[in-house]
């Protein structure tokens, strides 16, 4: 990939991706780090599709992987733990509606934050999202309908 | 397939709706059921919440970081280049090299030859 292409492509994409890391770690810091690492694997393995959606989809399941693999480091490196901690709620939102539903989605794992964030924010179709994720069209159906029951119980609760 | 007024449609299927399936037959059972009617108004309120959360800004100085870190990964690789042209141009390589060649040519010299 030449450095224009990159550069469109990161110029198009950073923002996406790393709203997508932070949803997935919520933490500044690790988000930050993960996107360095998706940028450069990007680099790495050469041209991205042609398609814009297609393109996304490409970056998200690297952005995928590589958080996997941040979870693992993090896991078999307890002392770093502390440094990894989920931020409670990001600062940036204030409103008691935000605060709410970020606290919601603290309850929900890795991976349905990952499908709610790509389904629901992204728009990406339930096929599109398993190929990203790995996993078959129907085990992604059935936990992003968990997640969101699981949402909707905690708004109704709070927000009736 | 169709849902009955009096039978509730599964929550799968409600869901679905809350974020933007088209179903005439949900539609006109949510009209006669304020239970299943509430169902959707919260999925969809969920949905909303999801969808109007402010986008997370990308830290300043990410930019940088990134494009640092590809200049290292070029360099690598550049160095690896190096490495393997420096590997070429020593002794071991060129001794192995020049005793397949020798190998080669006393072959031939032997099936030509004799």
């Amino acid at each position: 990939m030449d450095k224009s292409a990159f550069t469109s492509l990161y110029d198009t994409f950073s923002g996406r991706i790393y709203g997508y890391i932070y949803w997935v770690t919520r933490n500044r810091e690790s988000a930050r780090d993960i996107v360095q690492t998706v940028f450069v694997k990007a680099w790495k393995h050469g041209n991205p599709p042609e398609d814009e959606s297609e393109a996304g989809a490409w970056l998200y399941a690297i952005a995928r992987n590589a958080c996997t693999d941040h979870f693992r480091r993090c896991g078999r490196h307890r002392r770093f733990k502390l440094r990894y901690q989920r931020e409670r709620v990001p600062q940036a939102h204030n409103h008691a509606e935000d605060h709410l539903v970020w606290t919601l989605l603290e309850g929900l794992s890795k991976k349905q934050r990952s499908m709610v964030y790509l389904h629901i924010r992204e728009g990406y179709s339930y096929g599109e999202v398993a190929r990203m994720m790995g996993m078959k069209e129907t085990a992604v159906r059935v936990s992003v309908f968990r997640a969101l029951r699981r949402l909707r119980e905690g708004v109704g609760r709070d927000l009736r | 397939m169709t849902v009955e007024t009096d039978r509730h449609p599964p929550e799968e299927v409600l869901t679905e709706f809350a974020l933007g399936s088209n179903r005439a037959d949900i539609e006109e059972h949510l009209r006669g059921c304020p239970c299943c009617a509430r169902y959707v108004r919260e999925m969809k309120a969920v949905g909303g919440y999801i969808r109007s959360l402010p986008d997370m800004r990308v830290p300043p100085g990410t930019r940088r970081e990134v494009f640092r870190a590809l200049r290292k990964e070029r360099l690598k690789k550049l160095r690896w280049v190096f490495s393997v042209t420096d590997f070429l141009t020593r002794g071991p390589f060129v001794t192995i090299l020049a005793g397949i060649l020798a190998a080669i040519f006393f072959y031939f010299f032997i099936v030509f030859l004799l």
